[in-house]
């Protein structure tokens, strides 16, 4: 797998739904393999940080819910996209949730990389692309957006992360543009 | 200082004797000194359904100022948290009686490096907007594995230094306030980088010799490509 695509959005969601079909259409036509999860369709429950992956069960979350399917994609991509509406700066609560149990895509080993302490990757490294769409007029939410994509992408010590933000209002053709120009960079990593 | 606020501390830890806890008690004991009180909730009840959205309903309707106090999952809020402030954005009465209350967080990680906090405060930050509260700031502390659920006031000088942060703190959202950066300075320590190298290695020795301790061979296993 090449890609893989965790949507946050609604089914009704006009400019998400949109966003997420063009970009799989589009990494269709440039030949990547991706797989593709709308979150709300699924069980996705929150981490209790009982710290059973650590020893008891290495890099697997001891609960069953639908998120070891994603875990299993995302273990074999290199490109990870979160596409999600901007809620109240961050990602909505399934997403935050699955990116939760993302810590496993880690090892419970350490590295300094420039001047960083991170977890050393089980999987090796990846990138990191998150899509967000505002759900409302807040002050500072986009900048949030943008500052946890970044923490996140170091957090699982990727190589390349690239934030992109469509705004409600923009033109079916505007959000298309945005899309592209910002794949143009992603599909060159 | 304004005696007879009344703060609600909304803990978002799964752990009820968790580090989130520590703060939340030791921030609790200070208000009551000053002539507050402070009730508890713990965002998992309603995630798990423990207890009805209803009854926190009621908890913000008879509060002032509400904080969040929470540890770093995955760079921001834990996902229940986001759940519940979802559930509250979604609920007209939930967000009347939010409205012009004031809100605050604290944000705990386990790394040393409290500035690792600033997604979920800045988070917070956005929430208090959605819901036209009155936005009272926040704090970040690096190191809350190392405090493990212990009573504050029995840590010694780390405590203490906490303690007077929280203290600070207390005084600002009592003024009607954002916090002021003296609490954080209070709670934020600086290591050269040679010291996360040291950091890095002698965590790497107890992992190893834990999952020998344990039994564990194979720490490394990839197991979803099995």
């Amino acid at each position: 797998m090449d890609w893989t695509i965790l949507d946050g959005f609604d089914h009704d969601h006009i400019i998400g739904t949109y966003v997420g079909t063009l970009l799989r259409h589009r990494l269709d036509q440039a030949g990547k393999r991706h797989a593709y999860f709308k979150l709300n369709a699924m069980e996705l429950t929150a981490c209790r940080s009982c710290g059973a992956c650590g020893y008891k069960s290495p890099g697997k979350c001891v609960v069953a819910d639908d998120h070891h399917e994603i875990m299993r994609a995302a273990a074999a991509s290199s490109v990870l996209v979160y596409l999600s509406p901007i809620r109240f700066g961050g990602y909505t609560s399934p997403l935050k949730m699955t990116t939760e149990k993302f810590m496993n895509l880690g090892l419970p080993y350490y590295m300094v990389r420039k001047g960083q302490l991170l977890h050393r990757m089980r999987y090796g490294e990846k990138s990191l692309m998150t899509i967000g769409v505002p759900e409302a007029d807040v002050a500072g939410q986009e900048d949030t957006f943008r500052l946890l994509g970044r923490r996140n992408a170091k957090n699982l010590a990727c190589r390349h992360h690239l934030a992109m933000v469509v705004r409600p209002s923009a033109a079916l053709a505007e959000a298309e543009a945005a899309l592209d120009a910002t794949l143009k960079e992603a599909l060159a990593w | 200082m304004v005696s007879g606020t009344r703060f609600l501390l909304l803990v978002g830890s799964p752990r009820k004797r968790g580090t989130s806890c520590s703060f939340a008690r030791t921030f609790g004991t200070l208000a009551a000194a000053a002539g507050c009180t402070a009730a508890v909730e713990h965002v998992y009840d309603y995630y798990d359904g423990r207890r009805p959205l209803a009854a926190l309903q009621e908890r913000i309707a008879e509060s002032d100022i509400i904080g969040i106090i929470a540890p770093l999952y995955y760079d921001s809020l834990p996902g229940a948290v986001v759940w519940l402030l979802e559930q509250l954005a979604g609920d007209t009465a939930a967000v009347a009686a939010l409205r012009g209350k004031g809100l605050f967080a604290i944000g705990q990680c386990a790394y040393p490096f409290a500035a690792l906090n600033e997604p979920l405060i800045a988070t917070c930050r956005c929430f208090a907007g959605a819901m036209a509260m009155r936005w009272q700031g926040g704090l970040g502390y690096g190191g809350g594995v190392m405090i493990d659920g212990a009573p504050l006031e029995a840590l010694g000088a780390k405590g203490e230094k906490i303690r007077s942060a929280l203290q600070l703190a207390l005084a600002d959202l009592l003024l009607g306030q954002e916090i002021s950066d003296k609490s954080q300075a209070l709670l934020t320590m600086r290591f050269p980088v040679a010291v996360k190298w040291l950091l890095a290695g002698l965590m790497n020795l107890k992992i190893w010799w834990t999952a020998r301790r344990m039994g564990v061979p194979h720490l490394s296993r990839k197991v979803y490509l099995q």
